[in-house]
Parts: C-alpha cells; structure tokens; sequence
C-alpha cells in the first residue's frame, strides 16, 4: 500500500476516535439539556409565589434519591444516634413520600442500609447490618436530627418556618432557572435581614423549588465565609403517588426487634425541669415552649436551639467542655456596664464553636430549694454574641418549673 | 478465516493455557478461604467495615456468592482480567507469532475482535466459577437458615426474598460485575495492541484501576467522579435492595460501555495502523 493513502487512512481512523471521544465526553459532562426537563414549561414566578409553595409542598407526593452534606464537624458522642454523620458527612437516601404522616427514608451504604418508615403516627427503624428492627419511636416532639430532615423539601420547609412567605420573600432574590434532578426548578437566594446578619453565621440559603409543583429539590446553605454549611440535593426525583408496596415495614425474620431508645434531645426535653420563654434573645419560638423542654427559637435564616437540663447533667457538660479548653461567653453588647466582671448574670458558662455551629452550656447556681440550680444547651449556626444574650436572658429572667 | 472459526481458535488458546486455569482457581480460592474463616471461627465484621453481606452470610450461605464476587471485585478479578487482556495481543508480538498470524487471510479487525470474545469469555467464566464454588463453598461452610431452602432470605431492606428472587438477583450481579470489568479490559486491551510486553499492558489496565479508585476517594475530583471505571462498581450492593435501586447500576453500565467503546475504538485505530514487525 503507498504510504500516503495508507498514513490518511491511519489519521481518519483516529480522528474518527477523538470525534467521538469528544462528543461522549460533552454528553457526559453536560448531562441533559434544559429543554428536555420534566415539568411545566410556564414562565418562573415571583419569588414570594415560590417560596410560598416551597412551604406549603409537604404532601407533594414523591419518590427519589437524594445526596445530603453537611460540614459541621461534631464529636461522634454516645446517644447522639447519626447525628454527627448527618451534619458533618455526605448522606445518600432514597425516599418514597405520601404525606408528612406517611413515608420511608432509606440512609444508602456500601455495605447495608438504614432505613425508616412513618406510619400511624410511629416511626419504625430498620438496620441491616445490625439486623434489628427498631419500633415505637414517636414521629412528632422534641428528638435529634434525622436523615428525613436533610431531604431537600424538609431542609427547605425548616428554612422557612420561621417567617411567613411575605417576610421571607422581602429577604430573597430570584436566582432564575435550572434543572435539578431532570426538572425544570426555579431558584431562590434568601439572606438575613440587616439586624439578623450581624448575629448569624450563614450568609444565604439558595432554594431550587420544582416549577410544576413548589416541591423543593435542592437547597445550598452557605456560612459568612463562603464555605458550606448544608447541602442537600435530589439525584434523582419522580413527581407522584409512591408505590405503596415500599411503604410496608418490613418484618425481616430471625431479626432483633427492639423498641425505640430516648434519643438525648428527646430525653432531655421530656426530663427538662424549668419551662423555656416564648420569646427568647428577641427571637419566637417555633414550638409552644410549654410542651417541651427543648425549643426552637428564629426569624429568617437565625434559628437558636435550646435544652433545659438537670442541673448535674448541666454541670458535667461544662467540665467536659473545660476540659476540652472551652472558653466562656463573653458578656453581651446589652449587657449593662460593669458586668463583664460578672459574665452573663453570674452563670457558668462554656462556648464550643465547629464550623458555622456554636453551642453553649449555661448553668445557673441556685440554692437547694432551687433544685440546686438551672442549666440550659443553647445552640445554632449564630455568633457567640446571640448565645450571649439568651444565656443572659436565662440566667437573669428565671423561668418557672415546668408542672 | 471467518469471524466465528477465529473466535473459536481464540478461546481454544485460551482454554489450553495453564495460566488461565490458574488464575480462575486463585479467583476462586480466595472466597473459599474466607468462607473457611468465618465458618470456623464465626466472627462476621462489624456493621459498617469489611465487604458487603459478610455479616449476613453466617448462618446463610445463599448469599454467599454475591458476597464472594463482592471480594474479588476491587482487585483479584481486574487483575485477572487484565493479565488476560493484556496478554491478547502483546503475547503474540512478545512471542514473534503476530506477524505470522497476520500472513494467514486473517484481517485485523477480525482478529482484534476475536481476542476481544476471547477476554470476555474468560470475565464471564470467572465469575460463573466464583460463583459456583462459593455457592457450594457457603451452603457447606457456612449452612443455611433452617428456613431458607424452602422459604426466604432477607434483601438489604428487610424484605423477604424467595429462592427464586435470589437467584434471579445473584444472576443479575453477576452479569453486572462481568459488565463492571469492561472498561480496565478495554485499555489493557489497547495497550496491547500498541507494546510488545503483555507485562507492560497488564500494568497499564491495573494503573486505570489505581487512579481511577485514588480519585473516586479525592472529594477534590468530585466534578469527574462519575466518569470513572471504577465509580460505581460496588454498586451491585443495589441489586438487593427492595426495591431495585436501579439509577447506580445503569449509571455504572453506561459508563463502562462509554470506556470500552472509547478505548476498543481506539485500540481498532492502533491495531489497524501499526507496523507489525515482530
């Protein structure tokens, strides 16, 4: 064969190669196109429209997967469940959902999964690997963070408990249009109000909210410093009834079954001896505080949390936070003059910072017709300066005994 | 010589060599040294460490070949594979019988192809003879539920499988993880055709591997994740779940076709252009 036609066939050959390569490569990496994606193809709305379907998308009916993350680094602690996992680690879940009422949320692993699954007003657990079924949790009250609630819809509903969609679109810009999970989705930037960003460590939380039916499919909260503090997207989400046969509980044979363990914000709130304010630091609670002992309070995107504590439970929280070498509060920028000799009212107090969280033990001495004392968990993604102002608060304005 | 006549030829080689029957019983051997293990001394790895379903397959030894193709997937069996391939083509050069293989009427295309049914053959085939031998290495070793002959095995969800149900779903891992080698079987496959060293080629496809699972655990490197070959090779842990988690194990298919496709094409565009000398 001459050598000319032979190297312009061997040149064809490969650049056929690259051709294709490239075009495999495009594919991959831009994934589907706008135009292609499910949903209504209508104009996007107003931002206050969005978000009020956002918070009224708990009985949107779905079925997906979800990748949730989170980047606040706590300790993985005794009675603490998965928590540290979920707030600090990418959590994958496949979930099918009826109703708030009805619904399963899968934790997918390497190895197993972890599964729940509400029904009748219960929650029932199941592990694979352990091989143990786990049943009678409540499914509403006071209790630590669950898989469910890193969802996408639920990460987005708690963002906006706090403020009635009007207030909460006064603080949001439009973000325009994307895809998210083969769905048309319309974006929403919300930010702290003026007074509000100068006591929290979240900058903005952009909301991706399913133009068809306000069903929130993806939400990025990001901190002061541009870093992330939760994200949580859908991979992958089908609009529409679940198949009912997922939402059976399981009844695996020969396995452990167990009922439901106290979880430590739950066994806290239902042990918790003082009743909390309905207004705390200048923010509402969320929940009525004389149900619980532990306490939601926010506006917009600031939200405090805070646990009323046996006293002895209190003071040994505070010796290990010492010992861990943290500091105390610093005297609020309301305190009157001359108390920063006296920090906040007297109390002890200890602050613990990971990433955007910051978390404070408070105890109160008091005399033994006092029970010894007060001591209160008060935490959230807040400056030191509003943890100051509420261990004030509840130091100096004693609440009641809880009946 | 047709297609079909040189295929065959191919695999004729191949069931002749020593060294395939060795490395399909080393394959084998390691799950059953593993099943001997946890059967004498009944200690399963904790929840959340060691392979997938270790911890079930006590006291149910039906799992057992997923949870055997489970072990030889991240490293026995793609080095296998690649020794394999990587042997297809540069073994003749090494060998000085390539040029007299392609003095018969013997096209190019045709032979690539027909080494290529050949390393398919053999993926497949290994992962037949794990799974046999660990089926009868697990219902031996390990026993089985009093109730799981006639009845049922949990699935990762807690749900009940049928005999039936497990069958079809242990088939169904299989196929995937035989589909799973595509990709290191495709660039050993190219690096043959372009060395004279099968050495070289084998290490070649076992360098995709390492980088490949170096990157899958780089968080920096997340933008490419799921291009790589070895992204979602342990997604078979799916095929139990209840219901089928299908997105990973689809995902994973398209991706190693996409490398095979990429990387055969180019060993086609090499193989049809070199210059056989030796």
């Amino acid at each position: 064969m001459p050598a000319v036609p032979h190297r312009r066939a061997a040149a064809l050959r490969w650049a056929a190669v690259v051709a294709g390569t490239a075009l495999l490569v495009t594919a991959a990496l831009t994934g589907r196109p706008a135009w292609s994606a499910g949903g209504s193809s209508s104009p996007g709305e107003d931002v206050q429209q969005v978000l009020a379907r956002a918070a009224a998308s708990a009985d949107v009916p779905f079925t997906g997967t979800a990748t949730s993350s989170g980047a606040l680094g706590l300790p993985d602690l005794p009675r603490l469940g998965d928590v540290a996992a979920l707030v600090g680690e990418s959590t994958r879940t496949r979930t099918w959902w009826q109703s708030e009422q009805i619904w399963r949320t899968d934790v997918l692993t390497a190895t197993g999964e972890r599964g729940l699954y509400a029904s009748g007003g219960q929650l029932t657990g199941w592990d694979y690997e352990r091989d143990a079924l786990t049943t009678g949790a409540p499914l509403t009250g006071a209790r630590l963070p669950r898989a469910s609630d890193l969802l996408p819809p639920a990460l987005a509903r708690s963002l906006l408990a706090g403020s009635t969609p009007d207030a909460a679109a006064s603080r949001a810009g439009g973000l325009g249009e994307r895809v998210v999970a083969g769905r048309l989705a319309d974006g929403v930037r919300l930010r702290p109000d003026a007074q509000e960003a100068d006591l929290s460590t979240v900058d903005h939380a952009d909301l991706w909210v399913d133009r068809a039916t306000g069903l929130p499919l993806a939400v990025d909260v990001v901190d002061v410093v541009g870093g992330p503090v939760a994200a949580s997207s859908f991979d992958r989400v089908v609009l529409g009834d679940p198949d009912r046969a997922a939402l059976a509980v399981p009844a695996p044979q020969g396995a452990t079954v167990r009922s439901a363990e106290t979880d430590v914000a739950a066994g806290a709130a239902t042990a918790a001896p003082w009743l909390l304010p309905s207004e705390l630091a200048g923010l509402p609670a969320l929940q009525d505080p004389s149900s619980a002992g532990a306490v939601a309070y926010g506006t917009g995107l600031l939200r405090l949390a805070v646990v009323s504590l046996p006293v002895d439970q209190g003071r040994q929280a505070l010796r290990a936070a010492g010992a861990a070498g943290a500091d105390p509060l610093e005297p609020s920028a309301q305190s009157p003059a001359g108390a920063a000799d006296e920090p906040t009212g007297g109390a002890e107090t200890a602050l613990v910072r990971a990433g955007a969280l910051s978390a404070a033990v408070v105890v109160v001495p008091g005399s033994r017709d006092d029970g010894g004392g007060r001591a209160y968990l008060v935490s959230g993604a807040v400056q030191p300066e509003l943890l100051s102002r509420a261990a004030e608060q509840l130091t100096t304005d004693p609440p009641e005994r809880r009946p | 010589m047709k297609l079909a006549a040189l295929t065959w030829v191919e695999l004729h080689k191949l069931a002749l060599r020593p060294r395939t029957w060795v490395s399909v019983a080393l394959l084998c051997a390691l799950p059953v040294v593993v099943a001997a293990f946890l059967a004498t001394s009944e200690l399963a790895p904790r929840p959340g460490q060691g392979p997938a379903f270790l911890s079930a397959v006590l006291g149910n030894g039906q799992l057992y070949p997923a949870a055997a193709l489970g072990i030889v997937v991240p490293i026995f069996l793609p080095v296998a594979v690649c020794v394999v391939a990587g042997d297809a083509v540069a073994g003749e050069a090494q060998a000085g019988t390539l040029r007299y293989l392609l003095v018969r009427p013997v096209g190019r295309t045709r032979l690539l192809v027909a080494k290529l049914f050949a390393v398919l053959a053999f993926t497949f085939g290994a992962v037949i003879a794990v799974a046999l031998v660990s089926f009868v290495a697990g219902t031996q070793l390990l026993g089985t539920r009093p109730d799981a002959l006639g009845t049922t095995t949990a699935s990762l969800s807690g749900t009940s499988l049928s005999p039936q149900e497990l069958l079809v779903r242990t088939l169904l891992v299989m196929a995937y993880v035989s589909v799973s080698m595509l990709g290191v079987a495709a660039l050993a496959l190219l690096l043959s055709t372009l060395v004279d060293s099968p050495l070289v080629a084998a290490l070649g496809g076992l360098a995709l591997l390492v980088a490949s699972t170096v990157l899958v655990g780089l968080d920096a490197a997340s933008a490419v994740h799921d291009l790589l070959p070895t992204r979602y090779w342990l997604a078979w842990v799916d095929l139990f779940r209840d219901p089928i988690l299908w997105t990973d194990v689809q995902r994973g298919v398209l991706v190693q076709l996409a490398w095979a496709g990429v990387l055969l094409a180019a060993a086609w565009a090499s193989f049809t252009t070199r210059d056989v000398t030796s």
